[in-house]
């Protein structure tokens, strides 16, 4: 992203490269999502668009003298035909045309997504969890979910800073240090097979296993799971954490949601996930785009509690704290 | 801007955006298919699972190595900040 704003395009001849590292990555079984590659991609190919459509409209004139074929030429040559953004000769008055334009073409991009995967009939990233009767009485329970929640992503922040000083000394032997992840994965494959992946083919079942086992068991299941994902991370075998992130938090909410044998269960899990996600993930936009499609819109007002407090906590009450103690 | 002009450049829009999705598919088409051969479909052929999976992931490592080296520096993953 920043090479994107300090040279205004992107080298994007690496993206089939990064595609097919994350493929490897992901189809060995390591215990990361797609989704990183993929965001990475798109935005590499999206910028090539503007690229593209740039060269369009300041050279349009050579543009019309292409012959049909030239054209489609050009459409599918991927890295030449292109013209990168420059203040001094955008046009003053394109702003407008250009956000309608952006607009039609990500809803394009999007439609074309879902018509596609729709058609060759892959599952969507996204289980719904099931239903939810809560009653605004239980939402007390936001406290001890905002508990667990700085609990579980401290704990994940010191145990990737204690990974990271272990394998220090590897650095300098990627090949090691990817062999040494393999290993790993293979010893997760024997002991655990479920945690393998991202977790989002396993996320349907969920709502079941949540509640057939016992906390031990998936309290074992979630600490495991993020720590698989370091484990991937560091050595090698680099790709998203959002989803093992979140199937994570989502195994705490179950484990929490046991404790409350009374209260509405899906109710428990999702204040806990959004707190758990956001901790571990350290960011309160990204996981709760996807928290949000796996839980009833009846939830929702719930999970913005979480993320209210969360936003209030950190920056209303631990930054001016932590502004006061770096003035002193 | 002339309409004709407006009409390639949604034109050729379209067209791109539509190319980016399809990669997009394509992609999470292959990483499932591929991920289901590995570990659903050939392993029913083994007796012992445990060998299969440890020269799967052998062979996993050593692609990835080979992938690290020609490449250099790959995943230039979209980081969040």
């Amino acid at each position: 992203m920043s090479e994107l704003k300090l040279n205004k395009t992107v080298d994007y001849s690496g993206v089939f490269k990064n595609l097919l590292a994350a493929l490897v990555v992901l189809v060995f079984g390591a215990g990361v999502g797609p989704e990183a590659a993929l965001l990475s991609a798109i935005i590499a190919l999206s910028v090539r668009q503007a690229d593209k459509l740039r060269y369009i409209y300041f050279q349009f004139g050579s543009w019309e003298e292409l012959s049909f074929l030239g054209k489609i030429k050009f459409i599918l040559s991927p890295f030449k035909y292109t013209q990168t953004y420059d203040a001094d000769v955008a046009p003053a008055d394109g702003k407008k045309i250009k956000m309608i334009a952006n607009s039609v073409f990500i809803l394009n991009g999007l439609v074309v997504f879902f018509t596609l995967n729709k058609a060759m009939g892959h599952p969507s990233f996204i289980t719904r969890l099931g239903e939810s009767n809560w009653v605004l009485q239980n939402i007390w329970l936001v406290v001890p979910a905002l508990i667990i929640g700085a609990v579980v992503g401290l704990g994940y922040k010191y145990f990737s800073k204690l990974l990271s000083l272990i394998i220090k000394p590897l650095k300098n032997h990627q090949a090691v240090l990817t062999l040494i992840g393999a290993a790993f994965i293979y010893l997760f494959v024997v002991e655990t097979p479920r945690l393998l992946f991202s977790g989002q083919t396993f996320m349907h079942l969920i709502p079941t296993f949540g509640t057939d086992q016992a906390w031990q068991t998936l309290l074992v299941a979630a600490l495991l799971k993020l720590v698989f994902l370091q484990l991937c991370l560091q050595t090698g075998w680099i790709g998203g954490d959002i989803f093992p992130a979140i199937f994570s938090a989502v195994l705490f909410g179950f484990v929490t949601a046991q404790f409350f044998p009374g209260i509405d269960t899906l109710f428990i899990v999702a204040v806990v996930a959004t707190s758990c996600s956001t901790q571990i993930l350290d960011s309160i936009w990204v996981p709760v785009i996807f928290i949000a499609l796996f839980f009833p819109m009846n939830l929702w007002p719930a999970i913005a509690v979480v993320l209210l407090l969360e936003w209030i906590i950190k920056n209303k009450i631990l930054a001016p704290r932590k502004n006061k103690l770096s003035q002193m | 801007m002339t309409t004709k002009k407006s009409f390639h450049l949604l034109i050729n829009g379209l067209l791109l955006s539509a190319i980016i999705a399809l990669i997009s598919v394509l992609f999470l088409a292959v990483e499932t298919e591929i991920t289901a051969l590995f570990w659903e479909i050939i392993p029913k052929y083994f007796a012992r699972i445990e060998l299969y999976y440890f020269v799967l992931c052998l062979v996993g490592a050593i692609i990835l190595i080979l992938i690290q080296k020609s490449f250099g520096k790959v995943h230039q993953t979209a980081t969040r900040q």
